[in-house]
């Protein structure tokens, strides 16, 4: 009972000791570590994508520029000021979250939706063509090199090994923070609104309002992911901005499942494997991940992690599922709390 | 003020602007009637392109019947398009779509560099003499591109206007339960929309040529531009994207010219954020 009481623990238990011990089996050398970072980098963004994406039932296709904004800013205070990267871990999903408010502001005022979607598209490309053509700022289309590692009580975090715990504790923070405020009062009224906007503008919600701040909170978070890129791989470059990471998002969300938590994280994990093993194809890679990409949408349009969900429901209920099921589907309000 | 240059100027502009115009006006069909951002629009314009380089350098068609034969293509890949990528996620949310055409894009723009390499490869010309008409220089190439674009956009604006498929696809477009309920078959109207997107996708590749190479790159920037052109003019709005498709392109090479080169691709971004600080919604959108 207490696991279908919180049915995140079930998926969210084995993944940790998955994740905790990835490094001592198959992930032993350093390349594969670094593929394990980047794994909970990506993650994050997922996540963050998500909120957008599951909770509010938006879409933003600036959501790469944000990311790539987020580890610009954190990469310059390094190199520029000298600022140590602990700071710009702080201050990049400050001025990232700062971005997503003016932009939310902007665009959730007048446009939902597909038009929304659109309208992100503008300011997103508009961001990658500045961070292209201003070579004095972002080192043009080369980026900028050499940012520094954090480091701990004098000792710089460069090992892969380190970098990931270190992430992998972010991540979970990350996911506590998520879980929290879905449940939060705030969390609930973002929700009320996908359900039904003029419903929840009836019973007093601030509609608008909430959907900018969490439209803000997801971009602070996307930003921190960035931070997390510019001090791991060490350079930024504007291409982070631009619609090729975007595109990498959309699949680490939908690949895994919206509305989820642990959907990101999985669709994370996929992405970056089986990128990584379609690599030996070498220029036929991104051919067969289109392929790929085309039956995973075709036979699990909802993504890998509701599939796995129901099967193990099934296997934990032991057959009385079906009617169980059936029942959540019926109950559109349990969809999301039941991720946690 | 040199009245040349200013001629010459709003030639240079009205040929991109009647690329801009043929592509903006498919992907905002699709929008509009389906509500599908095509985000593959690109990439059928690029296939336009490269298929018109084989089937005139390697197979030795000309010009013209390569032309014709590669617009018939794609169109009637435009149905394909619809029944693979399209049609089976219609139920789903619209994010779905969004990531199967991202798909279909990156089959498209993968497969075409490993079967044609990422050299760019020049198209030879039907005709192409230099002509000088009241200062301003043009080849009867450029001619021929601004001819058949406005030709096409005249015959997209009668399609939609005057036949009885148009008006099947407008209201399907206002209203899809509606227009099932009085017995429009909406299967059919997604088919010749994408149909028609697709050919028109296809067309503007192979009118590409006639002022540049064709390359499997040239998909990702068309498509960021036709979405500059979209978000202008409002989503799903035809008549207006093909206004603002000419509006951009003129005034972007006049923009070139007098203000600053150096600044002219950022131009359109430029129009874009005004618009949308102003009216997110576009300049024709409604709301």
């Amino acid at each position: 009972m207490r696991l279908r009481n919180r049915p995140g623990l079930w998926f969210g238990a084995p993944v940790l000791a998955v994740a905790a011990t990835a490094p001592l089996f198959l992930f032993t050398n350093a390349y594969n570590r670094g593929l394990l970072v980047l794994i909970v980098i990506y993650a994050v963004a997922g996540l963050s994508l998500d909120y957008i994406m599951g909770e509010m039932g938006q879409f933003s296709f600036g959501h790469a520029a944000v990311w790539g904004f987020g580890a610009y800013v954190s990469a310059k205070l390094a190199l520029d000021l000298g600022v140590s990267p602990w700071i710009g871990f702080l201050a990049a999903p400050v001025a990232a979250g700062l971005v997503g408010l003016l932009i939310g502001y902007i665009a959730l005022r007048r446009t939902r939706g597909l038009e929304l979607a659109i309208v992100t598209l503008g300011f997103g490309v508009l961001a990658w063509t500045v961070a292209l053509r201003w070579r004095s700022v972002t080192g043009g289309p080369a980026g900028l090199r050499q940012v520094p590692p954090p480091s701990l009580f004098g000792w710089e975090i460069r090992s892969e090994l380190a970098y990931y715990y270190f992430a992998l504790l972010l991540l979970l923070g990350v996911v506590f923070i998520l879980t929290r405020l879905r449940e939060s009062r705030f969390g609930r009224a973002v929700r009320s609104i996908h359900e039904n906007e003029d419903l929840a503008r009836s019973i007093g919600v601030a509609a608008t309002r909430a959907y900018v701040f969490a439209f803000a909170f997801a971009c602070a978070l996307v930003g921190f992911s960035g931070a997390l890129y510019a001090h791991h791989f060490r350079f930024v470059n504007p291409n982070l901005l631009g619609l090729q990471y975007m595109f990498i998002f959309l699949i680490v969300v939908l690949l895994g499942g919206t509305g989820t938590v642990w959907g990101p994280v999985l669709g994370a994990a996929i992405f970056v494997l089986v990128s990584e093993w379609l690599r030996a194809l070498q220029e036929y890679r991104f051919l067969i991940f289109g392929f790929v990409l085309l039956m995973v949408v075709l036979f699990m349009p909802n993504g890998v992690f509701p599939a796995l969900r129901r099967v193990a429901r099934r296997v934990t209920d032991g057959g009385r599922s079906g009617g169980d099921d059936a029942a959540r589907r019926a109950c559109p309000g349990s969809g999301g709390s039941e991720a946690g | 003020m040199n009245w040349d240059i200013l001629g010459q100027q709003i030639w240079n502009g009205l040929l991109n602007g009647s690329i801009y115009v043929i592509f903006a006006a498919g992907l905002s069909l699709v929008f509009g009637v389906m509500r599908v951002i095509n985000m593959a629009h690109g990439e059928l314009t690029m296939l336009g392109a490269m298929l018109l380089f084989t089937v005139t350098s390697v197979v030795g068609l000309s010009y013209f019947a390569g032309a014709a034969l590669v617009v018939v293509m794609m169109a009637l890949a435009g149905f394909l398009v619809n029944r693979v990528t399209v049609r089976p996620f219609l139920g789903h949310s619209e994010l779905v779509v969004i990531l199967s055409t991202v798909a279909l894009s990156f089959i498209l723009l993968n497969g075409s560099l490993v079967v044609w390499g990422s050299t760019p490869k020049g198209v030879d010309k039907p005709f192409n003499e230099v002509l000088q008409v009241a200062g301003v220089y043009m080849t009867t190439a450029q001619i021929l591109l601004v001819g058949v674009c406005f030709t096409a956009v005249l015959a997209l604006y009668l399609v939609l206007t005057r036949t009885k498929l148009g008006k099947m696809t407008r209201a399907t477009g206002q209203n899809l339960l509606g227009a099932r309920l009085i017995g429009i078959n909406t299967t059919a109207v997604y088919d010749a929309t994408l149909i028609m997107a697709s050919g028109l996708a296809a067309l503007a590749g192979v009118l590409i040529v006639l002022i540049s190479a064709a390359s499997p790159n040239l998909g990702q920037p068309l498509l960021i531009t036709g979405f500059a052109v979209v978000i202008v003019a409002g989503m799903g709005n035809v008549g207006g994207a093909v206004a603002v498709g000419l509006f951009l392109g003129l005034t972007e090479a006049l923009f070139g010219q007098y203000v600053s080169t150096f600044y002219r691709q950022g131009y359109l971004y430029v129009v874009m954020i005004i618009v949308l600080l102003l009216r997110p919604q576009g300049l024709f959108g409604r709301r």
